[in-house]
């Protein structure tokens, strides 16, 4: 190495003399890094998969703006809880400890079980009825000792008509009750009100919060961090507090715009053999904040 | 510095593929010399689906019309259900019949030799058949099939040597397997149509020739050559062959008064009741006895003499219906179309027919 790379993780120091194509697949490539609330999240979640059975399984609800970074959080948790394979188990049933799905974009009944089975790995009928899937799913769950159940994009609901939302909310109701597992629903702001629509899932879900980012020491470790994993050869601090701000301003406080601003200023300071992110170089992304995506005339 | 994943390297690998499927959640375990319709049917079984959407919901099978596919599949399709499955391929491909010859006229068909393959043209769709060892099952935690038993023509137990189970004792119903596209539970041992047990009649010991015509057509589906006694080495395609002429020809060419002439033959030579005629036109055992018959002390013992007889009367006819039983209604029942002999097989069965003169091509 011709560098030492002081300001990169040890794991990375050794990409920093990799090729500008590696780096470039390196740098947006997905990565995890923790911080405060995603720890917080994931402590709960944790704490809901050790709670004994009973009547009333208490659940959670992971609701804050989009691309927030609910996705990765649960992601993370469900790669943290690997599922034991059936070939490996005395029963020659899979241990599936915790099964992540997403609310179907067309949201019924039969979409919804559907979903689990795929994400289950077991096949099923495209043509059978609802209550045979139904019960195809609820099966595979007990046989698979499911411990705890994610649904994310819960604010798909919203997309059917008021009887389909009605029922897909007493479905989540009737889901925990039966299987006697906890739930943890993941959405925007939508998905809260649509919670909050039924008083007795209102009850049952407690909501955890990630609301945007704002300026602050939790966010410039963030920074930090990220700079850490990205190889660039040179540093850019981009701690720095006007520098920060920048990006956190660009970004509207949400982590993935953070991340997707600094990733791309990073391939741009590879391309152009900069070596290191500097607003200049921000801007000549050409990033578009969010806010400005939604106004954008054609 | 917050505590983040790139710390570690595999976090810099890019997402795993999400179109690669999670293994299946549940588990079933190939037994020993299982066939993979078997398992795959026990499999579906244990999933609660149909063997269809098995296939294609798991494996990818989208051309589901070959009701056959589990006889040789493909490597990528053995890759697949490994992956799956986490039953290795090797593993896999021993419970196929990769290991034996390739089918030649429709060799592996159920009961292959009864007389009733011969007198009805090939449907289109059938019904899987298939024959049980009564005491191989009795013995079973959970009952499967053995691959030997799904070769169409086997009709004794190699353990046991006792008669394959072909038909339910209680309501005479051919053992099969449920039809693939319907989500029913697998039981071997259960006939399909009155859900009585088939395992009656386990202990019936088979006939020493049949026995001895079994082993060598088994040694010839699996090394590709046999030896009989009189008819020295032949290929598997001659020996299909010669069994196609020489049973096809009793039942297709001869009239009801020459075909009694001969089952009056068998049955005295054999010291066989006449009721055995019968077995001869739809069980496996009884047909394969007949061909004994027919093929043993090839050419001067009496059976040896119909059988070729036959050979020189399909030698010397011009027309014929030996191939009605591989193709289709709609086709012309007198014409071999592209299930004709092969130049050299007829070249072989007319040395075998002793015959020197040169025939014409039927």
């Amino acid at each position: 190495m011709s560098q030492d790379y002081a300001h990169l993780q040890p794991s990375v120091r050794a990409l920093a003399e990799e090729s500008a194509e590696v780096r470039v697949r390196r740098i947006r490539a997905d990565r995890w890094i923790t911080y405060e609330r995603a720890d917080a999240a994931l402590a709960a979640m944790e704490d809901l998969l050790t709670f004994p059975k009973r009547t009333r399984m208490p659940n959670l609800l992971v609701c804050g703006p989009t691309n927030n970074g609910k996705t990765m959080i649960v992601e993370r948790f469900r790669r943290c809880h690997t599922p034991i394979a059936a070939s490996i188990t005395e029963e020659g049933a899979a241990n599936v400890s915790v099964l992540k799905v997403q609310m179907p974009a067309a949201p019924d009944e039969s979409r919804f079980f559907g979903a689990i089975l795929d994400q289950l790995g077991s096949p099923y009928a495209l043509s059978e009825r609802v209550c045979r899937r139904q019960d195809a799913a609820i099966q595979m769950m007990r046989q698979t000792n499911l411990g705890l159940l994610i649904i994310d994009d819960v604010q798909n609901v919203l997309a059917g008509t008021r009887l389909q939302q009605r029922r897909l909310l007493n479905l989540l109701r009737w889901l925990g009750n039966e299987l006697q597992i906890p739930l943890v629903a993941v959405g925007t702001a939508e998905a809260l009100h649509a919670v909050q629509s039924d008083d007795q899932l209102a009850n049952r879900f407690e909501p955890i919060g990630l609301p945007p980012w704002r300026n602050g020491k939790e966010y410039q470790q963030l920074l930090s961090t990220l700079e850490a994993v990205l190889p660039l050869r040179r540093p850019s601090q981009l701690a720095r507090p006007a520098l920060a701000q920048k990006i956190l301003s660009a970004a509207e406080g949400i982590l993935g715009e953070v991340v997707a601003i600094v990733t791309r200023a990073a391939v741009r300071a590879v391309t152009t053999e900069t070596e290191y992110i500097t607003a200049k170089l921000i801007d000549e992304t050409g990033f578009i904040s969010p806010s400005k995506r939604r106004r954008v005339a054609v | 510095m917050l505590r983040s994943e790139p710390t570690d390297a595999t976090a810099l690998r890019p997402a795993s593929s999400p179109t690669r499927s999670p293994p299946l959640p549940l588990y079933v375990a190939p037994a020993t010399e299982e066939a993979l319709l078997s398992w795959l049917l026990r499999l579906a079984t244990r999933l609660r689906v149909s063997l269809h959407t098995l296939a294609s919901r798991s494996f990818g099978i989208e051309d589901l019309s070959d009701t056959q596919w589990w006889c040789r599949p493909h490597r990528w399709l053995l890759a697949r259900i490994s992956e799956r499955t986490d039953v290795s391929v090797g593993r896999l491909r021993g419970m196929t019949f990769e290991g034996f010859e390739p089918v030649y006229r429709d060799d592996e068909a159920s009961a292959r030799f009864a007389g009733r393959r011969y007198d009805r043209t090939a449907p289109d769709r059938r019904a899987y058949r298939f024959a049980v060892c009564g005491q191989c099952l009795q013995g079973d935690a959970s009952p499967y099939l053995r691959s030997a038993w799904l070769i169409g023509w086997m009709a004794v137990c190699p353990v046991h040597g006792t008669l394959l189970i072909e038909r339910c004792t209680a309501c005479g119903a051919g053992l099969r397997a449920a039809p693939f596209a319907t989500a029913s539970s697998f039981s071997p041992a259960t006939c399909t149509r009155c859900a009585k047990s088939v395992l009656g009649n386990s202990d019936v010991v088979a006939h020493p020739a049949v026995v001895h015509l079994q082993a060598a057509l088994l040694r010839g589906k699996h090394d590709g050559v046999l030896e009989l006694e009189g008819l020295d080495r032949l290929t598997w395609r001659e020996m299909i062959a010669l069994a196609d002429v020489l049973i096809g020809m009793v039942w297709t060419d001869l009239t009801l008064a020459e075909q009694d002439e001969i089952f009056r033959s068998y049955t005295s030579d054999t010291r066989n009741q006449r009721r055995e005629v019968d077995r001869i036109y739809d069980c496996r055992h009884g047909s394969l006895h007949f061909l004994s018959w027919l093929t043993t002390g090839w050419p001067d013992s009496p059976g040896a003499t119909v059988g070729r007889r036959m050979l020189i009367r399909w030698l010397i006819a011009d027309r014929n219906r030996l191939c009605r039983h591989l193709r289709s209604a709609r086709e012309d029942p007198w014409s071999a179309g592209p299930n004709n002999f092969e130049s050299p097989i007829r070249e072989r069965l007319r040395a075998l027919a002793g015959c020197r003169l040169r025939l014409g091509c039927r």
